[in-house]
């Protein structure tokens, strides 16, 4: 794998740089083994290899937190009127990240207590999330917020507490990442932390691009900026197909 | 192989597609129906969003239209004047339903909507079919039967604007075929079906035309109801896929075609009892989902 072979390359490079520049402080660098995340007519989700080193001090604990762009939400909640289910409630999230998975080492509890999660703001809850309504009431906030959250697991778009970060000898750190097919295209976020008793000690961000490409992203600029020529478009490729049916299939 | 739809913004595997397509062609060829009313549901059910499976099965059923209506004009049984006024009607009610479509999507009540109208009317066609046919296997069952009338006159057909239409032996009120085109219209919008499963019934039973005149005339006036909502859904939402609908339609026009060779080989009325059952089973299920507790009865939605 191209991936692996870079991945090794890369960390000793990195390596090699603190060797010859050292540093009184921890550093921290991560790089993703992909610049830019195509979302080609083929595309079925992407698995993207997240790979840095720390020099100073051994790594104890990474936190990995891959962002995607914030989106408005509806979350709506269906209730049983005359014997049929509908959605009866709905909220908006203004800026929810349309993407979210954050990944350590070891159980995330573990290694930050719940005070620096909210001061380095770690977690949908700790991030600020607007909501089209002010939910004062304790009991129903927690349970559209958990809604939410479990909704957006289901999705495979939000994903806390995962513990698949390896650390080797202390100094070379990687994770997998998989992009599922339902991403929304733009900018994403990825902070890595490096964390020691607690506390913060070293932090890197990177930034990785995913956009439609080719034929597939044509199609749909097409029926975006020319929608009107684009339905008109779609019928005659329709009529053209069903007079070729027709004619490929005639009865003598 | 997968393919990313670049309109619905998901990934589906192409086989699941043309196999789709397949199937449903295979059903419409052998029944001699449209096949939205299965094809719909099922996109919505494969994770296809409903804006996107109903403009783009209205997309769909301009081209399974076309084809199919060649083989009627040859035969020389549309009636053009009828087909007029019913795609007047179509055109009407056609840009309602796009228009209460998306209002209805903007409030989230949507699938609720395109979820009880499959209940409510292919659980009356489908009655009615299974009833019909049933009668019909019991008269063959006892011969000597007698034949009713042609058709029968009411006071529907007295309306004013009285209109005469030589091909299909009527002299009946443009009003009535303008009325029931415009509901259809409506209908066809919002569940993404031509809606032949009424609007062929209401044209024998209601209109009183020749049963030779009005698959073809059916068809004639479906071709523009739906490239109308093809294009005011291209406009309005940008939710019509030609993609995922030239996926279908591959698939479509080979099952069609087994599915017509399977047909011939029973009688009109055991194909219509079967039929119903298949209606039937697609409104019982969408009946179910409707009453049944959902396993989360929240639910998440990206707005644009």
């Amino acid at each position: 794998m191209t991936s692996h072979l870079s991945y090794h390359l890369v960390a000793i490079l990195l390596l090699m740089m603190n060797w010859a520049y050292p540093v009184q402080s921890s550093t921290l660098v991560a790089d993703l083994d992909l610049d830019q995340v195509s979302i080609t007519i083929d595309f079925n989700g992407e698995s993207l290899l997240l790979f840095g080193a720390v020099s100073g001090g051994t790594a104890s604990d990474i936190i990995v937190i891959f962002k995607g762009p914030d989106v408005p939400l509806a979350l709506r909640k269906k209730e049983r009127a005359s014997g049929i289910w509908m959605n009866r409630q709905t909220i908006v999230w203004q800026n929810a990240p349309s993407f979210y998975h954050i990944f350590s080492n070891r159980t995330l509890d573990k290694v930050l207590s719940k005070d620096q999660q909210i001061r380095l703001r770690i977690g949908a809850e700790h991030i600020g999330l607007r909501t089209s309504e002010a939910m004062l009431d304790k009991e129903k906030a927690r349970a559209w917020r958990s809604a939410l959250t479990r909704n957006m697991t289901e999705r495979g778009l939000w994903k806390f507490d995962e513990r698949n970060v390896s650390i080797i000898r202390g100094a070379l750190f990687r994770a997998p990442v998989y992009l599922p097919a339902n991403i929304v295209p733009g900018e994403y976020e990825v902070r890595v932390l490096h964390v020691q008793k607690n506390q913060l000690v070293a932090e890197d961000t990177t930034y990785i691009s995913v956009a439609k490409t080719g034929i597939g992203a044509m199609i749909y600029a097409f029926a975006h900026d020319y929608s009107i020529f684009y339905g008109f478009f779609a019928v005659c490729f329709a009529v053209f197909a069903g007079w070729l049916a027709a004619a490929a299939f005639r009865k003598q | 192989m997968y393919i990313y739809l670049p309109i619905a913004e998901i990934s589906m595997h192409i086989a699941v597609v043309i196999g789709l397509g397949g199937g449903v062609g295979f059903l419409s060829g052998m029944f001699g129906v449209g096949g939205g009313f299965l094809m719909t549901p099922l996109l919505i059910f494969l994770g296809v969003p409903s804006a996107v499976a109903v403009s783009t099965e209205a997309n769909q059923i301009v081209a399974s239209s076309v084809s199919g209506v060649l083989a009627h004009w040859r035969r020389g049984n549309v009636d053009f004047k009828m087909g007029g006024v019913l795609l007047a009607g179509g055109l009407v009610g056609s840009s309602i339903g796009v228009l209460l479509f998306s209002i209805l999507r903007d409030i989230g009540q949507i699938d609720l909507v395109i979820r009880l109208s499959y209940v409510v009317f292919l659980g009356i066609t489908g009655i009615l079919m299974l009833m019909e046919s049933v009668r019909a296997i019991l008269r063959t069952r006892q011969p000597g039967a007698k034949r009713g009338k042609l058709h029968q006159h009411n006071w529907l057909h007295g309306l004013p604007l009285k209109v005469r239409f030589r091909k299909s032996k009527l002299y009946i009120s443009a009003l009535l075929p303008f009325f029931l085109a415009a509901f259809v219209g409506v209908l066809s919008a919002i569940m993404g079906v031509g809606g032949g499963f009424i609007l062929v019934p209401a044209m024998i039973y209601l209109l009183g035309m020749p049963t030779y005149t009005v698959i073809g005339t059916s068809l004639f006036q479906i071709i523009f109801v739906t490239a109308n909502i093809t294009i005011l859904q291209s406009v309005q939402t940008q939710t019509v896929d030609f993609v995922l609908a030239g996926l279908l339609l591959v698939g479509a026009v080979i099952g069609a075609q087994f599915g017509a060779r399977v047909g011939a080989l029973l009688r009109g009325e055991q194909l219509r009892g079967l039929l119903a059952l298949i209606v039937l089973a697609v409104c019982m299920k969408l009946f179910f989902d409707l009453v049944i507790t959902p396993e989360d009865v929240f639910s998440v939605e990206f707005l644009k």
